[in-house]
């Protein structure tokens, strides 16, 4: 087995594929204005209230949104947004091995099937890292600008952040993998994903929550979206998640360890 | 090494409790060989050959390729396609050869002489969803020759395509032989298995019905067919004839059983010498198509003939 090898296939599948490359751009696009047009917004927000209205003097004064410590979360919590984006890339990488019926024939030209989950893998890993490193690079380039405080220990402070972004769009990719391996069709995948992810468990979980009094950390979507909590009740309230917590870690990574072996037991056992 | 190219013994594969596609399989290939699996649309050909290329599960039984076992390693050293080929259609044609080429861990492949072989030189560019299904027949065998393969196996391969095609196709399938490879090849087109295979296997619901040389099945028979001018005139000669077993008409004259005496230069000479001229005369050889009808419908008695269980 051999890692370099499936990375290198993947990369000579997909850099002349437009549509791929073109979410791609859009992801790595929508990533940026975001965090770059906050500003703007709070601006142009700011402009638009009273001089006498208490939520003018509160943003004013109370939200430190581009402060060293607090940009990595903020920008973290902002990103996660963005995050279905890369998985439909990652949908149609699948999906479409499905469709032409590559898999059958680089199964049939020597590749075993963990080699081909393998190539996947490598997909979904490129992918978090650059996202993490794209949050790396927003968090530095608008803190610099913008935070009041530029001392290198608080740079550095909360830095867990933009490695906890990488773990989270990971798992949710590895749950994206998963789906294109067990529905095989772009379209149907791309809709039952969003439903799942996006209706079906959020409802689901808050159903069970406020209705049944169920502790609910432990489902995939909910466990990932843990991973970086909401920063913003931080300025309004006394009660702050402001770290990164190991059992949501631990949780999500686990749903990613059984969503990749569900994907190979699926593959082992299909005919193709 | 040894000479045996793939073993496969008691290859089974059963797809749900009524479907067995193939049903305990021997079969034998060995070095230099061009052998044609033949049998009715069904009857598990693509399905075995699945099997051997590790892309259909097998139920039961064992396969070996050059006597090594079944690991996925050994496939590099084929070059095989399956049904339709089956390439990426946003990448080119080189650009397929080159994702080929990683997953069979080729140093340095000759895309360039493979290209100009099959005839994509100039289009090698042009991505593969523009190409027309013979390109795209031509361009599966160019990958197939990719690791300079010692076995190639074919299915279908000239399924779909206009008689140019299907003549290009098996131009290719010949030149190839001719580099001393071993070919396997599934097909319905017996014609096809006629023209370029020298072994054959018949398979029929899954179970091998037959397997022999394409030139033992197509001996020579005792069959003479014969034209002339005046043809009362011939089969009354051909009556008194000794060795003369039967004479029927047909829209080329007469057709004519003969005793193993008779050859058709022999004949001739009779026919001459009794004032015959005649304007055609040609030995018969049974088709691999009639050998085929023959071995089904052998196949058919002997089942009617064993009492169900």
């Amino acid at each position: 087995m051999n890692v370099r090898k499936t990375i290198e296939l993947e990369y000579y599948k997909f850099k002349h594929y437009k549509p791929f490359l073109l979410i791609l751009g859009m992801y790595v696009f929508c990533f940026l204005i975001s965090g770059i047009s906050v500003k703007s917004w709070r601006d142009w927000f700011l402009s638009e209230q009273q001089d006498d209205d208490v939520l003018k003097y509160f943003v004013k004064s109370g939200i430190p949104l581009f402060d060293f410590v607090d940009i990595w979360q903020n920008l973290g919590w902002l990103a996660t947004i963005f995050k279905w984006i890369p998985a439909f890339v990652v949908i149609i990488s699948v999906t479409v091995e499905y469709s032409q019926k590559t898999i059958k024939q680089n199964i049939i030209d020597g590749l075993s099937k963990k080699e081909f989950l393998l190539s996947k893998i490598g997909l979904v890993a490129a992918i978090s890292l650059l996202s993490a490193v794209l949050l790396f690079l927003l968090g530095m380039f608008l803190g610099l600008l913008y935070s009041p405080v530029k001392g290198m220990p608080y740079i550095f402070q909360n830095i867990q952040f933009v490695g906890a972004y990488g773990i989270e769009v990971f798992c949710f990719l590895c749950f994206a993998l998963f789906a294109a391996f067990l529905i095989q069709r772009s379209g149907v995948t791309i809709i039952v994903f969003l439903l799942y992810t996006a209706c079906i468990e959020p409802i689901a979980t808050a159903i069970l929550h406020w209705n049944f009094d169920w502790t609910v950390w432990y489902f995939p979507i909910e466990a990932i979206n843990l991973i970086i909590r909401v920063p913003f009740q931080k300025y309004a309230l006394s009660f702050v998640h402001d770290q990164v917590y190991w059992r949501d870690i631990a949780v999500s990574l686990g749903w990613a360890t059984i969503f990749l072996a569900l994907s190979y037991w699926l593959l082992k056992r299909r005919d193709l | 090494m040894s000479d045996t190219v793939l073993k496969i013994e008691q290859l089974t594969k059963r797809f749900s409790k009524r479907i067995l596609a193939v049903d305990a399989l021997d079969l034998e290939i060995t070095r230099g060989q061009v052998f044609g699996l033949l049998g009715p649309n069904g009857s598990g050909k693509t399905t075995t050959l699945g099997m051997v290329l590790g892309v259909v599960s097998k139920t039961k039984g064992s396969y070996s390729w050059f006597g090594k076992g079944d690991d996925y390693q050994l496939r590099k050293q084929l070059g095989a396609i399956l049904e339709q080929p089956n390439f990426y259609p946003f990448l080119s044609a080189r650009q397929n050869l080159v994702v080929h080429g990683r997953i069979k861990d080729i140093r340095k492949p000759d895309y360039d002489g493979l290209l100009r072989m099959v005839g994509l030189l100039e289009r090698s560019n042009d991505p593969f969803k523009t190409y027309s299904l013979g390109m795209k027949q031509r361009l599966a065998i160019a990958s197939a020759m990719l690791a300079d393969p010692e076995v190639l196996i074919f299915d279908e391969p000239t399924n779909g395509l206009d008689p140019l095609g299907i003549a290009e196709i098996r131009q290719l399938i010949l030149d190839i032989r001719d580099l001393g490879k071993t070919i396997l090849i599934a097909s319905h087109l017996l014609d096809e298995v006629q023209k370029v295979c020298s072994h054959f296997a018949v398979l029929r619901r899954g179970k091998k019905i037959y397997n022999g040389g394409v030139q033992d099945a197509l001996q020579s028979t005792n069959t003479i067919a014969v034209g002339a001018a005046n043809v009362s005139l011939l089969r009354s000669v051909l009556s008194d004839t000794r060795g003369i077993l039967n004479v029927s008409e047909n829209p080329d004259g007469l057709l004519i059983d003969v005793n193993n005496d008779w050859s058709a230069s022999s004949l001739n000479t009779y026919l001459v010498e009794h004032k015959i001229a005649v304007h055609y005369i040609q030995q018969k050889k049974s088709s691999l198509e009639e050998k085929f009808l023959e071995i089904l419908r052998e196949n058919d008695s002997m089942i009617s003939q064993t009492p169900n269980p």
